[in-house]
């Protein structure tokens, strides 16, 4: 044997031993999360009950049933649509864990998008979890991607041509799922994502619809609720509400020609009144320094600081930061508000939670506290 | 489908890498190509 056969054979061990480690980190993101359902848990089911092609993927989204029992609204809330947003997701671990339902029924999916939470985004440089104290115990969860893991469904095209509007969007895109409804049954994996929620708001009757989201502070649409022409009134007596509590939310109209979104195609083709929010995620954005657990966390950014005392950029960042408790607070504020606003517009379609922590608790005591 | 198609174009790049791995006589050059084998191998394996 040659001396630089030699040379290749060590080499390919070597490739061997690199990607066996790489793979152990990449494998753990498949792990899923502990979400402990809480007291108004009535049954746990999967996505897959409304798309049974979904059924053994990493995209079969856990399903959590809350209900009273009792007539009334039935309302929906997906966290985790991108899993890279964590207060969307830790909101609906809150709200799965900690509330109970009086009245009226609460369908839960904390990571609708589950393929999204077994990897994270390219070139970003995220972690790949954060970990929160709870009452009893360390709980740590998964830090996803935008969209859809890409294995499920590679290659990206170069062109994504949105079903059935034909809307041309850049390729990555195709995994976006807040770009993918109403989704097809035999479509790509994030479009039957799409088309499984959609059978669910069909199927469990729901009334209100809630997609929970962030964005970098630099993005216009944040600490914002976008809704479909149907729930402007809802949303606009909603956000007088947060208004004389000091909490600031824009009311952003869904563009009519722009589909995909949650709040478009529900809101065109079901009879729900969907409900989208923002709060502001640094580690999102373009600007941000140090990208670590304390980001999501505490949300203090040098970066954003200097921006922000620089006063050069139209941006929503708090000096003393944007912690994670901060921005679960306002996601379970502002739906709060919200629920309230249309029991005033319908009253027959009444729901009541039970242990739903107040924003200021929230900002107290964290998110932990609220988490088994 | 398409997707399977490009699994098998990475393989067959996978095969053509380690051929020219074993033809190439400059170790800066082996090394190179032994990185590229990298990602397409957990590409192939679908675990990134």
């Amino acid at each position: 044997m040659n001396r630089h056969h030699i040379m290749a054979v060590a080499l390919l061990v070597a490739v061997a031993l690199v990607c066996t480690l790489a793979a152990r980190e990449f494998v753990s993101m498949y792990r899923p999360d502990e979400i402990i359902p809480g007291p108004g848990v009535k049954t746990v089911g999967a996505l897959s009950k409304y798309l049974g092609n979904l059924i053994g993927t990493s995209s079969d989204a856990s399903v959590y049933y809350l209900d009273s029992g009792k007539p009334g609204a039935t309302v929906l809330v997906l966290g985790g649509t991108h899993p890279n947003e964590p207060a969307g997701f830790m909101t609906a671990v809150v709200l799965t864990e900690h509330v109970t339902v009086l009245e009226g029924k609460l369908i839960v999916i904390p990571q609708v998008c589950a393929s999204g939470f077994t990897c994270t985004d390219p070139l970003e440089g995220y972690p790949q979890s954060y970990s929160v104290q709870s009452e009893s115990k360390v709980r740590t969860f998964r830090f996803g991607s935008r969209g859809s893991n890409p294995i499920a469904e590679w290659p990206d095209p170069l062109v994504f041509l949105q079903y059935p509007s034909g809307q041309q969007l850049s390729g990555n895109e195709t995994r976006n799922l807040n770009r993918s409804y109403p989704g097809r049954s035999e479509g790509t994996v994030t479009e039957r994502i799409a088309y499984a929620v959609m059978q669910l708001i069909d199927r469990e009757k729901v009334d209100y619809a809630f997609d929970l989201h962030e964005a970098a502070p630099e993005i216009p649409i944040i600490n914002a609720i976008v809704t479909h022409e149907k729930g402007k009134d809802i949303a606009a007596s909603a956000l007088f509400t947060l208004e004389t509590e000091n909490l600031q939310f824009a009311l952003e109209m869904s563009p009519v020609n722009f589909h995909g979104l949650s709040h478009r195609e529900w809101g065109d083709r079901s009879s729900v009144f969907p409900f989208l929010m923002e709060t502001s995620n640094p580690i999102q954005g373009r600007l941000r320094g140090k990208t670590e657990e304390a980001l999501i966390l505490q949300g203090t950014d040098e970066k954003y600081k200097e921006a922000a005392h620089l006063g050069t950029m139209r941006i929503t960042y708090e000096l003393t930061g944007e912690p994670l408790a901060r921005r679960v607070g306002r996601h379970l504020r502002g739906f709060q508000a919200i629920l309230n606003a249309s029991m005033e517009a319908a009253p027959e379609k009444r729901i009541v939670l039970q242990g739903l922590p107040t924003y200021e608790q929230m900002l107290e005591r964290g998110v932990g506290a609220y988490l088994k | 489908m398409l997707h399977w198609t490009y699994v098998v174009i990475a393989a067959f790049v996978v095969v053509l890498v380690i051929r020219e791995l074993f033809a190439e006589r400059n170790w800066r050059n082996q090394v190179a190509l032994a990185l590229v084998l990298i990602p397409l191998l957990l590409r192939i394996l679908h675990i990134k």
